[in-house]
């Protein structure tokens, strides 16, 4: 078991990780490059957004509106002793808009969608599919990788809003039905918090770099994955691994930067 | 299809595949050393070896995929070791490979499968496309399985849907890697016998990379024996056959020890013990 | 062919709703400034002390949000705070001897602007400035303000 592990590539081997970090990078311009404006490529993206996108709507939804619902009875629990329990909708919204949406979401997303892309493209090179699309004259980064790449980038951000809208309703319904808070207070003084640009915007900001960096890791991960049963795994245990570490290192570095 | 005798003295000036003193390195071993290949226009050619002697090296040589460290491969008058790019990918235009795995697109029906390589390469209208490939999964006697996804073919009707779309654009040449593998008696019959009418009606130049002697009898006009990293033998199955040479027997009779050893290089086996 | 449609129809469906998630948290659930877009008007008001007023902070009428603080600079010359206020176009007619004051919120909460109505039949227009200002009042100020004045008074006793 401890033999697996480390073969598995979970320990932390600094100089190769970061090696590895690097040529994930380069990657984003090869991926970039191929970019066609053409109705083929719309087509493939377009595919691929129901797989990543619409298929992980379940989770992100359920997900969204049982965080808040728990942020507001915490919060509710927090806020009545100081008696500010009308602040109820400023203090969900806000931790929403601003954190744990597009945290929670790109960690979610990663687990669902980002692991099943670096699977995907791992197994495809496993079965020599990729090489096939190279021996047909088919490019597979841009017939594979792209409209993945494309698809993971829209799907982050809106469904980051998605969740922040089922968390917003979860809370609101705490508040009105469970409490008895005024609506109209809770959301008045939620619209009165929440500023557009640092509040909001800067949280949507965020969600589309988190959508990037899973995105990229994911096709990185499988695209170089190692052509056997065992590479496919550890594609997906280190797509989890690198996304998680990636997003949650980034998202302290845009907040110091947005704030 | 006259291509029975080019023995050693293979320089023939009009051969379509030509291989000339390639070398190729894996690390530091060589896996090709120096070989020397010649495959003459319409003819079905077998590449066989045991396994891990390079043969796959061979066709990853002649598609272009790797480049030999020295030596000149020559597919119809193309220097394929040096095309780069676009003229690469425009050579493999005129190739129809199948691969062991046979490597159809798993999310793809059996006729998106085959209609990729047109969808992508020409701008025919749909209707020309559907003709063109129901036509060619006709031809495998897979027309039925049009709306099938790879998952649930056998493994020879993936072969076989792997050969249509190979050979949906018309290629001059068809590699196939392994396509008996893995297959039921009947499945392979019945794949082998696909690839001799396809080299028939097509006119095309086939070369069958394989490690499957008993497959040849009747398929081949020519079989190329490798053992490292070299072509040890040439000629028709009948001439290979009756080869007294000692490797070229182990190999056709396939006897377990012999020239090839059974062992792989170990140190002795008392001093392993002993220690 | 037709899992194909539904599968890129499924996807439309997804990006729709995803935009309409992200506009509707956009519009209805954030403070979107409406002050500054358009259909507001400057005024501007000088302080010798603004506490800590910020940028964004409410302006108020009677109590009455009608606009923000668009910017605060320093006056190199006259080392005065200038702010400038976004008023709703709603209220244009303010009179122009009205007078601006920072107050906070309850004890501890935020600074904001009150502006006090005058009597002058004139009004104000975009870019004017208001001349009567109370500057923010200074918790520390006001303490050793009255620490020192009681330690007068023992002296002179």
């Amino acid at each position: 078991m401890n033999k697996y592990e480390h073969d598995a590539g979970l320990s932390l081997n600094l100089s190769r990780q970061l090696a590895d970090l690097g040529s994930c990078g380069l990657f984003l311009p090869q991926i970039l490059l191929r970019i066609r404006p053409s109705l083929k490529q719309l087509g493939n993206v377009m595919r691929q957004l129901y797989f990543v996108g619409t298929r992980s709507m379940i989770i992100i939804l359920t997900s969204g509106f049982f965080i808040g619902l728990v942020i507001a009875l915490q919060g509710y629990n927090t806020l009545v002793q100081f008696g500010a329990s009308e602040s109820l909708g400023a203090v969900v919204a806000l931790s929403l808009f601003r954190e744990l949406g597009p945290v929670l979401t790109a960690l979610l997303f990663t687990g669902r969608a980002g692991t099943s892309i670096a699977a995907e493209i791992g197994l495809m090179k496993a079965t020599e599919q990729l090489d096939a699309l190279e021996l047909m004259a088919i490019d597979p980064v841009e017939r594979i990788v792209l409209p993945r790449f494309i698809a993971a980038v829209i799907a982050v951000p809106l469904l980051t809003a998605m969740f922040n809208l089922l968390a917003v309703t979860g809370a609101y319904l705490f508040a009105v039905e469970w409490v008895n808070l005024d609506p109209g207070l809770f959301w008045g003084r939620m619209i009165s918090a929440v500023d557009l640009g640092p509040d909001y915007l800067s949280g949507v900001y965020k969600s589309v770099v988190f959508g990037i960096v899973i995105a990229l890791v994911s096709v990185f991960q499988g695209y170089n994955a190692e052509p056997t049963g065992r590479g496919v795994a550890v594609a997906t245990t280190q797509t989890v691994i690198v996304s998680s570490i990636l997003i949650l290192i980034l998202d302290f570095i845009l907040t110091a930067l947005l704030i | 299809m006259t291509t029975s005798t080019q023995q050693q003295d293979a320089s023939t000036t009009d051969s379509f595949i030509s291989l000339r003193d390639v070398v190729f390195r894996h690390d530091t071993r060589n896996i090709l050393d120096g070989l020397n290949l010649d495959i003459a226009q319409g003819s079905v050619v077998a590449i066989l070896g045991p396994s891990g002697v390079g043969k796959s090296t061979i066709l990853k040589l002649i598609t272009g995929q790797i480049r030999p460290v020295s030596g000149t491969i020559t597919v119809n008058r193309q220097r394929v070791d040096q095309l780069s790019g676009t003229q690469l990918n425009r050579y493999r235009k005129t190739l129809g490979v199948m691969l062991q795995n046979s490597a159809l697109l798993t999310d793809m029906t059996v006729f998106e499968n085959v209609a990729l390589p047109v969808r992508e390469h020409t701008r025919l209208p749909e209707p020309v496309i559907r003709r063109l490939v129901l036509s060619k999964l006709q031809a495998v006697g897979l027309r039925g399985s049009i709306d099938m996804l790879p998952r649930e073919l056998s493994g020879g009707m993936a072969r076989r849907v792997a050969l249509a779309r190979a050979l949906v654009l018309d290629p001059e040449l068809v590699l196939y890697d392994e396509p008996f593998t893995g297959l039921d008696p009947i499945a392979a019959a019945t794949v082998s016998k696909l690839i001799r009418h396809v080299n028939e009606a097509l006119n095309v130049t086939s070369v069958v990379i394989t490690h499957d002697v008993d497959r040849m009898q009747g398929l081949i006009d020519c079989a190329h024996i490798m053992i490292g990293g070299k072509i040890a033998a040439s000629g028709t199955p009948a001439q290979l056959a009756a080869d007294e040479t000692p490797m070229i027997r182990q190999f056709m009779q396939g006897l377990a020890d012999g020239p090839v050893p059974f062992h792989y290089p170990a140190p002795d086996l008392a001093e392993d013990l002993l220690q | 062919m037709r899992s194909r449609h539904t599968v890129e129809l499924t996807a439309g469906l997804f990006m729709l709703l995803g935009l309409a998630a992200l506009l509707f948290l956009a519009f209805e659930a954030t403070d979107v400034g409406s002050y500054s877009a358009g259909k507001a008007y400057q005024i501007k008001a000088r302080f010798t002390n603004i506490g800590d007023l910020k940028p964004r902070a409410p302006v108020a009428m009677a109590g009455v949000t009608i606009g923000d603080v668009k910017s605060i600079t320093l006056d190199p010359v006259t080392y005065e705070a200038e702010v400038i206020m976004n008023i709703d176009a709603k209220y244009a007619e303010l009179p122009t001897d009205t007078s601006a004051g920072i107050y906070t919120k309850g004890i501890l909460g935020d600074k904001y602007i009150e502006l006090e109505p005058g009597g002058s039949p004139d009004m104000l227009q975009d870019g004017d400035q208001l001349f009567i200002t109370n500057s923010a009042v200074v918790l520390e100020k006001l303490v050793s303000k009255y620490l020192f004045n009681s330690e007068d008074d023992e002296e002179q006793e």
